[in-house]
């Protein structure tokens, strides 16, 4: 809750003095466009093999039933099946997954097949493998179980109560973690402060719908004694020990494959269990076995985001400072913890948003329910908590009868106070986030629209402004979620790479990272470019990502806005180590006084002699073949391997911990007019800016900005998961599940302030999830516009019957 | 889901109402949409239905039982139906009692989807759900019209 400590900042501050700035920053045509946009991709499902088989499933209509018996009879009678797998049979071949929750919750037995009890609508009982997916699809029909009923908890808080539906009677209760944070003296800030303004939120259940669904290709070579898995999971290292557990084989034995990826918005995040399966399977038959979901089976039971409801107290200052929070939320988690509770700890790092907050306690819950189980989806546990803290500050705003603008610019962290520490020891690397809101308020002329917006009023229109400020906390420190399990093996949050530079004088890159379209190959050459002063087109970065040639972590992966900070840090570095190697060749070989070189524009020359110059190709054939003419003694070849490591620290005994690397900034004002016949709000103006540190690439920074404002105001609009009592999911398809289409989409004015990252060699800050600021100021927008009502917004989703409801009084 | 009630006026005798609906063939044949049928004993059969909501087409497995009789003016029958990743289950109540014009029937149904059926036609499932058991009913009455 103020400006970092000058040891701190020392610790974090990186050396970026191998940039030339000659190719960071430009718009260059993206390297993975060519090929995606005439439809050249490689995605799972173009993998064809031969003998290749296909798996499909029977799943269960129940949210909540116990298995009294499976009959796969008429099932093994389908000409073609192969091979069919119940809950009772994955037993005798695998270990449950492992649980990374603390006890009790960590004894419940999850398995990718349903044992005993299925726990939500859609959860895998059997599996078929056949000779077509035609087959496959039949025989899954054809199998008949047994089922018997049982009650089932959809609602998080009632999961809660005494005598609630058990959804796993192995743990003895539905909770799955607790927390409680204190930072700072909450009880002073509330004794003393001028008024104290509440609230209830409820963050709703969507997904990230991918238009690729979960598919794997498993692929087990018998002569080799390797399976090789195609997949297009976002972080396969995270899963590979238990992909080597399951199939009793090494890590160089298990070759995981990711290559173009059609979307994953942390969808697929948790997407290893199918991947265990169709391995194990392939082992089994000897056969390449291949799964591919439909829409149905990703909108029913791939992963949900979960749902979050939070009760809220501020305490605050008649000027309109807000001195403290309170809060107690509650996370709807699913039947499995397959990725969550992570979010309980996630969110710590913004948990007082953008502004300086000085005290803040929460009391966090997270519970087990009969629905899909989550993870963390686009904005993950940062968007439902900004959520919170926007709508309290727009609630604070009218109470005081302040501008909603003017209360975020009072509170926002200052940039002299940059980089800044917040209650929960969050280290806000950089930005002037008033100057950020100023330009974007002009930009949006929002004062014009305040006026404009009184004038329509009077005429019966019904216009709201939304404007909000919200952050991208990117690249995370994995050591957080030993807040909820103390016991968990994860610290820091690394990322390889390697840069190579062939003997052609080529480069070839590999990355840590399994893309899903942010644009990592384009990016990742920039940095390599602009180290190296080489040609963009000579720099080939492999689509992405091979455990036999990657260079990884444990932490590798693509998922919480990690590669700007982390991937292309460790690009920065490897491409560093490089070019000094180059420079002493060269000077060696063109024997520059006192060893003096200058690399440039794909040569090399002697600063005190720039005519004593030699392309880096004639370097590189050297380095491979040539070596008696390098410097004695210093091995051949041009690899260079680079991990990045930040200075990430354990959470302390208070749970005080920077779990981000980079806070990247935006501002989103919107303006919206509500029909007042059919209750549907339409965007009048869209403004949304964003400081990501140092654009590497504007084309890719500002499609990830249309992405996420896209994904934002649909979930606000458009996108909710309607379960009904019995745990049935209502809208499992497209036509009931309203993912945005460009229709929807409306032209968005998208505006950048820069100021880099002192704490990566780039200067560029994580940013694409965005932090779920467009759901925030879609709802904030239609709040304003239905304030006059006296209608507030408890939910994340305002669909046009809500609105109506408040339009017609009939609701608050 | 909710309960579903109906009445039909049948123009035959409580006798042969019982008659017709104790008799597996016989009730088996009103079933909309039967594909086809395997009586197992006067109280069980099971059947195999066409089922079509939206774009889900397909067959259910239907297994009838008769779960309590009070001849000849009272029968409770389960239908338990699975297919299409769904499950059905209906059961039904059924009541004869004698009036001028013959035999006034009356039934009661407890309907319960879960799975895709339930997802996919959530907006109309109830109507579907209805139709399906009353034209069960009326085809009773259409059958033993003018029957003594």
């Amino acid at each position: 809750m103020s400006k970092a400590s000058p040891e701190i900042i020392s610790t974090y501050k990186q050396d970026s003095s191998a940039l030339t700035l000659k190719w960071l920053g430009k718009p260059l045509k993206p390297k993975e466009d060519y090929r995606l946009v005439r439809g050249r991709g490689m995605f799972v499902d173009d993998v064809q093999l031969p003998r290749m088989a296909y798996a499909a499933f029977a799943r269960s209509p129940y949210a909540h039933a116990k298995i009294k018996g499976i009959d796969v009879s008429r099932a093994a009678s389908v000409p073609g099946v192969l091979l069919i797998w119940t809950g009772e049979d994955l037993k005798k071949r695998m270990r449950p997954l492992p649980q990374a929750t603390p006890p009790p919750a960590r004894n419940a037995i999850d398995y990718p097949l349903a044992v005993d009890k299925v726990r939500f609508q859609g959860e895998p009982v059997a599996m078929v493998v056949a000779e077509s997916r035609y087959a496959a699809e039949d025989a899954a029909s054809q199998i008949d179980v047994d089922y018997e009923p049982l009650p089932v908890v959809v609602d998080a808080e009632k999961a809660l109560e005494p005598g609630a539906p058990l959804v796993h009677d192995e743990v003895g209760t539905n909770l799955i973690a607790h927390v409680h944070y204190k930072w700072g003296d909450v009880d002073y800030y509330f004794q003393h402060a001028d008024m104290v303004v509440e609230g209830k939120f409820h963050y709703h259940r969507f997904t990230g719908a991918p238009l690729e669904p979960n598919a794997v290709v498993a692929d087990y070579d018998e002569r080799a004694d390797i399976m090789t898995v195609y997949c297009n999971n976002q972080a396969p290292m995270e899963w590979l020990p238990q992909l080597s557990a399951g199939l009793n084989m090494p890590y160089p034995k298990v070759r995981v494959v990711t290559r173009d990826i059609g979307g994953g918005f942390g969808t697929k995040l948790v997407n290893y269990v199918y991947m265990v399966l169709a391995s194990l399977a392939s082992k089994e038959l000897r056969r390449p076995v291949k799964y591919v979901e439909t829409r149905t089976e990703n909108l029913q039971a791939a992963a949900h985001n979960a749902e979050r409801t939070c009760y809220v107290s501020a305490a605050v200052q008649r000027d309109g400072t807000v001195l403290a929070i309170r809060m107690k939320c509650l996370d709807d988690d699913g039947a499995y913890a397959r990725h969550e509770p992570a979010g309980m700890t996630v969110w710590a790092q913004v948990s007082t948003g953008m502004y300086r907050i000085r005290a803040l306690e929460n009391d966090f819950y997270a519970v087990f329910t009969n629905k899909c189980p989550s993870t963390s989806i686009r904005g993950f546990s940062r968007a439902p908590h900004l959520f919170m803290i926007e709508r309290m500050m727009d609630r604070i705003a009218r109470k005081l009868g302040m501008d909603p603008a003017e209360i975020r610019m009072r509170n926002l962290v200052r940039p002299e106070d940059m980089p800044y520490m917040t209650p929960s020891g969050g280290l806000y690397d950089s930005g002037n986030w008033p100057e950020g809101l100023r330009k974007a308020l002009e930009a949006a002329d929002y004062q014009g629209w305040r006026r404009k917006q009184e004038e329509l009023r009077r005429q019966g229109r019904i216009i709201g402004i939304g404007v909000v400020v919200g952050s991208d906390s990117a690249g995370p420190n994995m050591a957080q979620v030993k807040m909820y399990n103390p016991g968990l093996p994860y610290t820091s949050g690394t990322e390889g790479a390697l840069v190579q530079m062939t003997p052609d004088g080529k480069v070839r890159v590999t990355l840590g990272t399994s893309p899903q379209g942010m644009g990592h190959e384009t990016t990742a050459a920039q940095v390599v470019a602009d180290v190296l002063d080489v040609d963009y087109d000579d720099i080939y970065v492999q689509t992405g990502f091979d455990s036999f040639t990657s260079v990884y972590t444990m932490h590798s992966g693509t998922y919480g806005s990690r590669f700007a900070p982390l991937g292309l840090s460790a690009v920065y570095l490897a491409a560093a180590r490089l070019k000094e190697k180059l420079a002493k060749i060269s000077a060696y070989v063109l024997n520059c006084p006192g060893g003096d070189v200058v690399i440039e524009g794909g040569k090399a020359y002697c600063r005190a002699d720039p005519q004593r110059s030699t392309d880096l190709k004639r370097i590189a054939r050297i380095a491979y073949g040539n070596v008696n003419e390098m410097p004695p003694g210093m091995e051949p070849g041009l690899y260079s391997i680079a991990i990045f490591r930040p200075p990430f620290q354990n959470p302390d005994e208070n749970k005080r911990a920077n779990l981000a690397l980079t806070y990247s900034y935006n501002v989103h004002v919107v303006v919206v007019e509500i029909d007042p016949e059919t209750g549907m709000p339409r965007i009048l103006n869209y403004v949304a800016l964003e400081d990501s540190g140092r654009i590497v690439n504007p084309l890719v920074v500002d499609g990830q900005v249309h992405g996420a404002v896209a994904h934002g105001l649909a979930e606000a609009l458009y996108e909710k998961y309607h379960y009904d009592e019995n745990g049935n999911l209502l809208n499992s398809n497209f036509v009931d599940y309203l993912a945005p289409t460009a229709l929807e989409v409306p032209s968005i004015s998208v505006l950048h302030t820069e100021t880099p990252s002192p704490f990566t060699p780039t200067g560029a800050k994580g940013m694409g999830e965005g932090g779920g600021t467009a759901v925030q100021a879609v709802i904030s927008a239609v709040e304003d516009a239905l304030a006059p009502l006296g209608g507030e917004l408890e939910e994340s989703h305002a669909d046009p019957e809500v609105i109506l409801r408040i339009l017609k009084g009939t609701s608050s | 889901m909710p309960q579903f009630k109906g009445s039909e006026t049948v123009t035959a005798s409580r006798q042969v109402v019982w008659d017709f609906i104790t008799d597996p063939q016989k009730v088996g044949g009103c079933i909309p949409d039967l594909k086809s049928m395997h009586v197992i004993d006067t109280d069980h059969f099971d059947a195999e239905v066409k089922v079509g909501m939206g774009i889900l087409r397909g067959t259910m497995k239907v297994k009838y039982e008769v779960t309590s009789k009070d001849p000849p003016s009272k029968i409770t029958m389960k239908m338990d139906g699975s297919g299409l990743g769904s499950k059905a289950l209906i059961n039904a109540a059924v009541e004869l009692k004698e009036v001028p014009q013959g035999t006034q029937l009356d039934w009661v149904a407890d309907v319960t989807v879960s799975g895709t059926l339930a997802g996919l036609g959530a907006r109309y499932l109830n109507d579907v759900a209805f139709k399906t058991v009353s034209d069960l009913f009326s085809c009773v009455k259409e059958k033993l019209a003018g029957g003594k």
